[in-house]
């Protein structure tokens, strides 16, 4: 990728660092636009029980809808020879601001002789989970929708704080350990519990928010998730271990999750949830080269209502990802991706508010075209098979099949 | 372009070529392969006279080139063709080293006294690698394009073959061939390779 540069320092302003070209800076981005054949279930975004980004409108049967999918631009500065930045701003009609944060953070890696490195992040990022989300702007290079656990991740799970790493490297691999201390996501798991999971490609920007879905039949905005507002003051803690070697061509991640939320306190209207969860993922190349990727998660999110009321849920997802390049020249990709997923009520005084268990997969299949690497076309067929008995409170059957047909252009610099 | 020319010496009297080709496992010829070949009877071989000194550029955030076949004792000079700065280090065993290399600018040499494979990354890009053969004992070479290694004028006798390239498979060495070298005319000899998957199906697009 040839990034636009800039180079910033003059000669005059700052001589001693100037000589070494810093800071300098390097801008990505990417736009995406999107044309999507939906069935008539109301989708998330518009309050529905709805599994993917794109919904409809209930008895008007399929529709034709798209627009902008993506508007992304990444700002990668460099301060000196052991320390940079990310920042990644979304643009979006819909956001509550048009233009957001993603992720913001400074790294700090010192060169190191020794088999071990050790680095430092510090600001808003996620937390290591996904193995899909590898390309630029936290997409996938496998399928437009993401599987239900990284769609929640990019939903409603982000870091504020400092992580740190350390990797024991030899030649062809690695194990990193590490682990953060965060803030700010104390509203994380609100929406396993009042929605579910959902399969779509679409990230809460740091100051957005996320609709409550409706349990009345007029689809009555139930109001909003606002997931990374700090609301008892206690930090949160994940762990993460990493180990890649490219002998056995394969990576293997765990990641253990706690938001140490006080399950008690509000702030200003919005209730915190002590949510943590583990994940594993791990990729592959079987014969063929044929990449296989797999992730699971199981977590817990509780939440005690000022009423007394405790609402309690655990939440498992996993998924299995096959994708491969039909061609010699690797332009042409093919992937298939099979999701589980399901929110099992573990309220101990059940009879109160709207059921919350659910079950569901979703088959997803995804051709790429990509003739270099600024233009990509994609076509994605996603279906989803859910039973949620909420649905039965907005008037239609628990057990519903969400079907799109995406087609997407994106241009990335 | 760089061109490695290792002095044979005086060609003996009584010797012959050696051509060496080198594949994968489908077939397919493989480049930057480095073939060693020492006297079967431990003799010291014909040594390769050390290079007066080599450069890998960095262009692209690439180096060039991947490979390079050095004696030991040769100093190697780091030159930045690119608009940005590179942070070449190394914590291989051989040589453990890192030296920062501005925009346009080329760094002091680096000297790889001992033996053995040098891994060289770059701390700002993490796909930048590059490999630095620092040749022992035995008269290397690396192969071309084609996969081809050439030994001319090696004199008659029995000589182990021993291949190594960057994506073996295995970090096992590869057990040595005896090849036999007559008076004269050209012996040539196949070398299969177990590679790990090429680098650009392992790459992801888009690396943080």
């Amino acid at each position: 990728m040839r990034p636009l540069t800039f180079i910033f320092a003059t000669l005059t302003a700052l001589p001693a660092v100037a000589d070494e070209g810093f800071p300098r800076l390097e801008i990505h981005g990417l736009i995406d636009i999107r044309a999507v054949q939906t069935d008539d279930q109301p989708g998330w975004r518009d309050n529905g029980l709805g599994k993917t980004r794109f919904g409809g409108k209930r008895g008007d049967g399929d529709r034709l809808t798209g627009g902008l999918g993506e508007a992304s631009l990444l700002l990668r500065p460099q301060f000196g020879w052991d320390s940079g930045g990310h920042l990644h701003l979304k643009f979006e009609k819909d956001q509550k601001s048009t233009v957001d944060i993603v992720e913001a953070f400074a790294t700090y890696r010192p060169a190191s002789t020794s088999p071990w490195r050790f680095s430092l992040k510090a600001g808003s990022f996620f937390p290591p989970v996904s193995l899909e989300n590898v390309d630029i702007a936290w997409q996938s290079p496998y399928t437009i929708s993401w599987s239900a656990i990284n769609s929640w991740i990019g939903e409603e799970v982000r870091s504020t704080g400092a992580e740190f790493n350390g990797r024991y490297r030899y030649d062809g691999g690695g194990v990193t350990i590490g682990g953060a201390l965060f803030a700010g996501n104390d509203p994380a798991g609100t929406i396993l519990h009042q929605r579910g999971w959902a399969l779509h490609d679409r990230t809460t920007a740091l100051f957005d928010n996320i609709p409550l879905p409706a349990t009345t039949a007029d689809f009555r905005n139930r109001g909003d998730i606002e997931p990374f507002k700090e609301i008892d003051d206690t930090p949160g803690l994940y762990l993460t271990l990493r180990a890649d070697d490219e002998d056995l061509g394969g990576e293997f991640l765990l990641t253990a999750y706690d938001n140490f939320a006080d399950e008690g306190a509000t702030r200003r209207g919005r209730g915190a949830w002590r949510t943590r969860f583990i994940s594993s993922g791990f990729s592959y190349f079987l014969p063929f080269d044929i990449e296989m990727l797999t992730q699971f998660m199981h977590g817990d999110t509780e939440r005690q209502a000022p009423t007394g009321n405790i609402l309690d849920a655990s939440f498992t997802a996993a998924y299995l990802l096959l994708s491969g390049f039909v061609d010699e020249d690797e332009l042409h990709r093919l992937s298939l991706r099979y999701d589980w997923f399901r929110v099992d009520d573990q309220n101990i005084r059940p009879g109160s508010g709207t059921p919350i268990d659910e079950i569901g997969n979703a088959w997803t299949f995804a051709y790429t075209y990509r003739p270099d690497e600024h233009h990509r076309i994609s076509l994605e067929f996603l279906s989803v098979a859910s039973t949620r008995a909420a649905r039965l409170t907005t008037g239609v059957s628990a057990r519903q099949r969400d079907n799109t047909i995406q087609t997407s252009y994106r241009f990335t610099f | 372009m760089l061109i490695v020319i290792f002095s044979i010496g005086s060609l003996p009297a009584h010797a012959g070529d050696l051509i060496v080709a080198i594949r994968d496992t489908n077939g397919a010829p493989v480049r930057d392969a480095i073939v060693t070949v020492k006297l079967a009877n431990g003799e010291p071989n014909t040594q390769a006279s050390p290079l007066d000194k080599l450069s890998i550029n960095q262009k692209d955030t690439t180096y060039h080139p991947f490979v390079s076949l050095i004696s030991a004792g040769t100093p190697v000079q780091f030159v930045n063709s690119d608009q940005w700065g590179h942070h070449v280090y190394s914590f291989s065993k051989a040589k453990r080293f890192d030296i920062t290399v501005p925009a346009n600018t080329s760094s002091k040499s680096v000297t790889f006294e001992k033996p053995g494979i040098v891994v060289i990354g770059c701390n700002i890009h993490d796909r930048m690698l590059a490999y630095i053969f620092v040749n022992g004992e035995g008269q290397p070479a690396k192969s071309d394009k084609m996969g081809i290694t050439r030994f001319l004028g090696l004199p008659a006798g029995t000589y182990s073959l021993s291949a190594w390239h960057p994506s073996l498979r295995s970090k096992r060495k590869q057990p040595p061939i005896d090849v036999s070298i007559g008076q004269e005319g050209e012996t040539t000899k196949e070398i299969t390779l177990k590679l790990k998957r090429p680098a650009k199906k392992k790459r992801k697009p888009y690396k943080y």
